[in-house]
């Protein structure tokens, strides 16, 4: 166990000189700032805890680790007076910010429930009218589409006057046409050998 | 009124729920949100209590998400807006907390994304908003007077101040990791980026905090 702790701590230490050299100014641990401010990042003091190990202690602590991350932050929090203390302090502050109560409410609950029901009964209404809109549009756009030859002569004259397939098809029949192309009558646009 | 506690719904939906016999504010918290996920739309009675229930959660979260944005109450009312329209949808109950979490917490980075590109300067009151990576890990300024007796109601005074003091980034992922408690596969996803990064932001938001509050935390 010691033996395995104490192979890990000489590695952490030279992980540790170059993660302070990257940072320049790595000071990890708050109990070393005095011995730390001006002094050698790379320190014995300052190395002691340095970046990677911090961040396994904090992932630890949310329950982030592999099993042996695990067993090697276990193994530094039982020998390690500095690592307890660190992660004391990282409980500490766990504590507060879950406790942390608001400054002050943005709005009273009740004014909240009050807008929230406001607006989402604003919303179907809203809805209807779109609905009773589009309903109103599409009756009129219906009702200009439908073919006015049986309501009125004039177009009736007209019809007659051009073509002479449209005048064999009754008016009636023209609804019915648009719906089911009539197979057996040929429309003059239609190729002749195509159905045969 | 019983008509306003069971919402008005297609007979089909009544054949799977009971009719509600408790009041409203003495179902779990479990049967209250099953109750909001029968019938066309949340009775109006029971997405009251359910926003009393909750309300604190999402004022929380966004008091933390956004510390100096003046509009959160109408952020937090687009909150339940989605809530109401999409509560039919959460398929497990017992996870509303998390999934309420995350409406806000979308929500929030939604409007985060539409300030960042209306303005250029991000805000006046913040001046370390700064790229990740630049958090500085310089040991803190000696908080004003240490003294020996500090009262609570100092320390999260402190601890407010200082979660805000934070950078974006960083505020962002310790809040959802230490507020909302979520797992960090989670938090990067929602903020779209590597497991390593939010490891190491979390790592370093609190290195910040425990600096910058060691007199209040320490053993």
């Amino acid at each position: 166990m010691t033996h395995h702790f104490d192979e890990f701590g000489k590695r952490g230490r030279e992980l540790g000189a170059d993660a302070a050299q990257d940072l320049d100014q790595g000071a990890w641990q708050a109990d070393c700032q005095a011995d730390c401010q001006g002094a050698e990042p790379n320190s014995d003091c300052c190395s002691l805890i340095q970046r990677d190990q911090f961040e396994l202690l904090s992932a630890y602590l949310d329950g982030e680790v592999t099993a042996a991350e695990r067993r090697q932050v276990e193994s530094w929090l039982a020998t390690d007076p500095q690592t307890q203390r660190l992660y004391s302090r990282l409980q500490s502050l766990r504590q507060g910010l879950q406790t942390l109560p608001i400054a002050q409410p943005s709005q009273n609950i009740d004014q909240l429930v009050d807008r929230v029901t406001a607006r989402v009964e604003r919303q179907p209404r809203r809805l209807a009218w779109g609905g009773l809109a589009a309903a109103g549009l599409l009756i009129g756009v219906l009702f200009n589409a439908m073919p006015p030859e049986p309501y009125s002569p004039s177009v009736a004259q007209r019809s007659g006057s051009q073509r002479a397939t449209t005048e064999e098809v009754p008016s009636d029949g023209l609804m019915i046409a648009l719906n089911q192309p009539p197979i057996a009558i040929p429309r003059t646009t239609q190729k002749p050998g195509a159905l045969r | 009124m019983s008509s306003e506690s069971l919402p008005v719904s297609w007979s089909a939906v009544e054949a799977i729920t009971p009719p509600l016999s408790v009041p409203v504010d003495r179902l779990s918290n479990y049967d209250l949100i099953l109750q909001c996920q029968v019938g066309l739309r949340p009775g109006k009675t029971l997405f009251a209590e359910l926003m009393r229930r909750y309300h604190a959660h999402v004022e929380k979260l966004l008091y933390h998400l956004a510390p100096d944005w003046s509009d959160r109450a109408d952020l937090s009312q687009e909150v339940w807006i989605r809530v109401y329209r999409n509560i039919k949808r959460l398929q497990e109950p017992v996870k509303f907390r998390g999934w309420l979490s995350r409406i806000a917490t979308n929500l929030f980075y939604d409007e985060l994304r539409k300030r960042k590109r209306n303005s250029q300067p991000l805000s006046l009151d913040a001046p370390r908003m700064l790229e990740d990576g630049e958090l500085d890990w310089e040991i803190a300024a000696d908080a004003p007077g240490p003294a020996e007796e500090l009262a609570t109601q100092e320390f999260y005074e402190q601890l407010r101040q200082a979660i805000a003091d934070l950078p974006e980034v960083f505020r962002t992922t310790i809040v959802l990791r230490e507020i909302e408690g979520m797992a960090y596969e989670e938090i990067a996803e929602i903020t779209g980026v590597s497991l390593g990064t939010v490891k190491s932001r979390i790592a370093r938001a609190r290195q910040r905090l425990q600096e910058q509050l060691q007199h209040y935390i320490e053993a």
